[in-house]
Parts: structure tokens; sequence; C-alpha cells
């Protein structure tokens, strides 16, 4: 500016024509250093932004597929298809989930026990059985030994009653059916029974289409032994031992 | 004597106009076929009326070398005269997703006729679409598993997986309890299982829903189908073995031999995009055992584990099994960071 000023002072002594002349200089002159001084403003406030490690970025919210698909449901579940030519020859019993889930149908077991109705046999309670010691020997099912829990947790009365031996009874004495098994076994193992219901624990029968068919407690688990037994793989691996990482 | 041939071309030069008459609305991943040329199409399109003409034109060449070749021998064997016709066909089909309905049944009926001609087996081969509504997902229960392979067997004995090079598409890492990356995990264990203190993962093709496989293929050979199945065209495969080292989960397998099934454990239901047999030099992979899923079954090793740790089912059913997986038990994935979106899930109790 002070070049300006400078210029201003000789404009003074200078003829009207050469000032109109040199006014019109120091104009485009004027004008050009505030042309300057904006592209250098310009400048450092870009460079300002680049430095700028906070700056704003574009971020594209991508929602995990695992989440978008459970927004998702289809109107068609099934595909219009059914289960019902592989479940031939499985009579079924419906269920209603627990706690609260919608029915589904489970493998029916009371026809499968070779000697049923117990009562048939089983006249008698087991304690007046007892009573009669050696003179009375088991018949059947005298193998049986309880590899469930510790013996102060539970014995036979735990599940069978002393009478009434054609159902199951819960531990306030209500009887179970056979079929629903589930409901004795739930009594302790509930996380399991929850599991079992919506579809994490237990085994499907037929397919994945509805109607759903699933095992019983009782298909997969000898109920007085119910661990899985240890075993020998049905074959060894004969693929090269890469590992994924 | 020559009434073969005038069987024969007719039927091509017919075969031929309704192939390029049929070809627009070919492409079952899109309903809309009425808009018919995007760029892709068009390209197909082309390389397949080229494929078609090349293949008549061979036709005609064999047609004459036949028609020399019947002049000298008028009783030539009428079998092998239509076996080598059927692989002429079958050697110049187009793409499966460019086939009609009708070509797909037509090339469906050819393998069967060939396989039956061979081996004196009929296969009841499909070509089932995928269903609407449906996208295949699987959970594994890490906490169930046990090792005892039996899905493994089940996997080898339905898919009609080679038997001389011990092809089998799942894999069970037996894992340290208290670790749980599996490059320190064992694949090759055989002792009584489960073992002390150990637990077990099995690995397969985990059907990506962003799969990288399917992007590396220079012949488009492999591709998702719309219920999520990434599958393989055998018959376009040309074993260049990209997908295989795209895979970041070691998932597909390739035949370095011709595949050998003992005839007697020939699985005959097969689909065309699934278990039907492979040849040498093709890729194959876990399809979730396409032919048994789309027809509302679960796959093989779903039902043959005895310990229910694989669930199966359809992802967008509000009620099924595998979506109560998802939405009550704390699930993880392989490799999740890559972005490849398996739709393959590991829970635990």
């Amino acid at each position: 500016m002070t070049s300006i000023k400078n210029i201003n002072m000789i404009m003074t002594d200078c003829p009207a024509l050469l000032k109109n002349w040199m006014g019109y200089i120091i104009h485009i002159r004027a004008t050009k250093l505030m042309q300057v001084k904006f592209l250098s403003f310009g400048l450092l406030t870009v460079f300002l932004f680049a430095c700028d490690t906070q700056a704003p970025e574009e971020h594209v919210k991508h929602e995990p597929f695992t989440l978008l698909i459970q927004k998702k449901s289809s109107e068609t579940p099934s595909g219009g298809l059914t289960t019902e030519p592989y479940l031939r020859g499985i009579q079924r019993e419906q269920v209603q989930g627990i706690p609260d889930r919608s029915t589904f149908f489970l493998a029916e077991r009371v026809s499968k026990i070779t000697h049923y109705p117990c009562g048939e046999c089983h006249t008698r309670t087991v304690s007046e059985l007892k009573k009669l010691g050696s003179s009375y020997a088991p018949k059947a099912h005298w193998d049986i030994s309880l590899q469930h829990a510790s013996k102060d947790l539970m014995n036979c009365q735990t599940c069978h009653p002393n009478s009434r031996m054609n159902t199951l009874h819960s531990l306030q004495g209500a009887p179970i059916e056979f079929n629903h098994a589930y409901q004795l076994c739930g009594q302790c193992h509930f996380q399991q029974a929850r599991d079992w219901s919506g579809g994490a624990h237990g085994k499907r029968l037929g397919g994945w289409a509805s109607p759903r068919v699933i095992k019983n407690c009782t298909g997969c688990h000898n109920a007085h032994n119910p661990r899985l037994e240890k075993r020998w793989p049905s074959r060894a691996s004969s693929l090269p031992n890469l590992t994924l990482e | 004597m020559f009434s073969f041939l005038e069987k024969i071309l007719p039927k091509r030069r017919i075969k031929q106009s309704e192939a390029s008459l049929s070809m627009k609305p070919a492409f079952p991943d899109e309903p809309d076929s009425t808009q018919k040329t995007t760029g892709y199409e068009q390209v197909l399109n082309q390389k397949q009326s080229r494929r078609k003409a090349m293949g008549t034109i061979f036709k005609g060449l064999t047609a004459g070398t036949a028609l020399a070749s019947s002049s000298c021998s008028p009783f030539m064997d009428a079998e092998k005269r239509e076996e080598a016709e059927l692989q002429w066909d079958e050697y110049f089909k187009g793409h499966y997703k460019l086939m009609t309905d009708q070509e797909k049944e037509e090339t469906v009926q050819r393998l069967t006729r060939l396989h039956a001609m061979k081996t004196q087996q009929q296969l009841s081969m499909s070509y089932t679409p995928a269903k609407k509504g449906v996208l295949f997902g699987y959970a594994f229960n890490i906490s169930k598993c046990r090792g005892y392979m039996d899905c493994v067997n089940a996997c080898v004995k339905e898919n009609n997986q080679d038997r001389k090079s011990k092809m089998q598409y799942i894999k069970i890492f037996e894992n340290k309890k208290g670790s749980m990356g599996l490059e320190t995990a064992d694949s090759n264990y055989f002792h009584e299982v489960p073992a002390e203190g150990h637990f077990y993962m099995g690995t397969q093709c985990f059907q990506c829903e962003n799969p990288p496989c399917t992007k590396v293929c220079p012949v488009s050979a492999t591709w998702k189908e719309p219920d999520g199945i990434v599958v393989i065209d055998y018959d376009w495969c040309i074993g260049c073995r990209y997908c295989e080292a795209a895979c970041p989960y070691w998932a597909r397998r390739f035949n370095w031999g011709e595949p050998q099934v003992p005839q007697e454990e020939v699985n005959p239901n097969q689909h065309y995009l699934g278990n039907r047999m492979r040849k040498k030099g093709v890729m194959e992979k876990c399809t979730f055992c396409i032919q048994r899923t789309r027809t509302g079954k679960n796959p093989a090793c779903a039902e043959a584990c005895p310990t229910g740790a694989r669930i199966f089912g359809n992802l967008l059913d509000p009620n099924s099994e595998i979506r109560w997986v998802l939405a009550n038990k704390k699930v993880f994935r392989l490799k999740e960071e890559l972005g490849t979106e398996p739709k393959f899930w590991y829970f635990m109790d």
C-alpha cells in the first residue's frame, strides 16, 4: 500500500491526462494486489484444511449382512417346498414352544417303546417289589444303571412315579407323557430346552422346509446315561493339514 | 443308409434358430429380461451364437466324415454313432446361465443318456432352479461338534466325490480349548474323539454373499445363484484354478485326474450344478447339496451329524432355526474382516 501512496503523491504533480492514465494503471495494480491477497488466503485455507487430520470423511455406513437379513422376511418362507415326502413313517406330536414360540412337531415316542403300557407288568409299585426281595427276581431292564447327575440329586423316582408308571412325572408330581419327555428334562436343563425349542440344539428330521419336525431329547440321549460316548472318528482326513491363516 | 444325416441336419438348423430366438430371456438372475441389450448380455449373446455357429460347422464336417465312413461300413454301430452325436452336442452347448429351460432339459437328457450308455445306470438328474424367497444359510455349533467326521463320509457319498484322490469338501479342525486361531489347529487327527481339552470346528464352502472366487473366473463358469449357493458349470470350467487361489477359506477342490467313483456307489440323484459326475481338470466345491436342498431336504452333512451341531435353513424365513440361532446366540464367522460375508456362522452353547 505504501507504493500506491507514493505514486499518488507523484500524481499530484502530473498533468490531468497523465494522472488519468496513471490512475488506470494504479487501479489495475490495486486489483491485482487484491487478487494475490485473495489467492493467498484461499491457498492458506486449502492448506489448513488439507493439514487437518480430523477433516470430515465421506463415511458410508455399511450395515452388517447378519443384521441385514434379520430385518428381511420372505413371503414364501419355504419357497413352496415341504418336507412331508421325507417324513413318511414318522408319527408326530405337536409341541408348544418354550418359552414363547410357534408350535412345532416332534417325533412320537410311545409307539417305539417295546413294552408299553408299562402298567401291564408293573402291577405293584417298585417299593413293594423291592420288599419281596430275592423271591421276586427282576425280569426286564434290570441292567439299567443310572449315570445321570449324582445319587444325591437323582434316583429312579425323580422321573418315574412309584405307581401309575405309564407316564413320567415332574418334580412336583404332575404326570408327564413319554411323548413330552422334554418337559421333564427341561426342569433342570432349561437352557438346553430353550435352545432345543428355538433350533440351536437337537436334530431336525426330514429337511429345512416346513413342517418343522425334530427329535425329542430321548431321540439322541439315553435318559439313564445321557452323555454321548467317546469313539473313533469314522474316517481320517485325507486333505493336507493346511491351516486357514 | 443316409437317413441319419437327414435326421441330424434339419434338426440342427431348427435348433440353432430356436436357440438364437430364445436367447434373450435366458438369465435366471434377472427376472425382467424384457430389457434386452445390456452390454454384458450382448457380448455373451454374440459369443454364444459364434460358438453355436462353430458347432454347426463342425457338425457339418462330422456329418461329412460320418457319411464317408458309413459309405464304407453301412452297418456302423448305431449306439456308437449316437454317443458321438451326443458328445458333439455336449461339446458345443452354451453357458448354463444362457440356456433356455428346453436347452437345459436337452443337456440333462444327453448327460443321462451318455451315463446310461457308459454304465447302464439310470440317473435322475435335475436342473431345479432357485426357489423364490429362499436364501440358504448354515450354522455350526462348535460346542456340539465332537469330531466324529460322519459328515465327511456322508458328503463324499452324496456328492460323488473322487475316491481315488480321496477328495473331501469338509474339513474338521481339532483346536485346543483356549485357542481360537486355526493356525494351531490340526485337521489330520485320528484318535478317539473328542480328545480331552479340545474342540472341533468344521469348514467347507461358506457360500459367501460377496464371493471372491466368482469374480476371478475368466470364463464366468462359477457364479452365485439367487438362493445364495455358489455353483460351477463343470462343462464351462477351464480349470485355471484362479478361484481356488482367490478363496480365502480353501473351499474349492480341483480334479487332477478323472474322478473315480465305484459304479455301485454313484448317487443317481443328481443336479446339473451339483453332484453330477465331474471330469478331469475342472473345479468343484460344496454346493450345500443343491440336489437335496432345492427340494426341501437338509444337506447330507447336516443329516448325518449325530450331535446336532449342524443347522441349515432359510435365512429369509423369520421362523427358521438358523434365524433363531442368529438372533439368540453369539455367532461369528471366519475372516469376517475380508468382507466376503460368508453365510456360515459358528456359535457355541
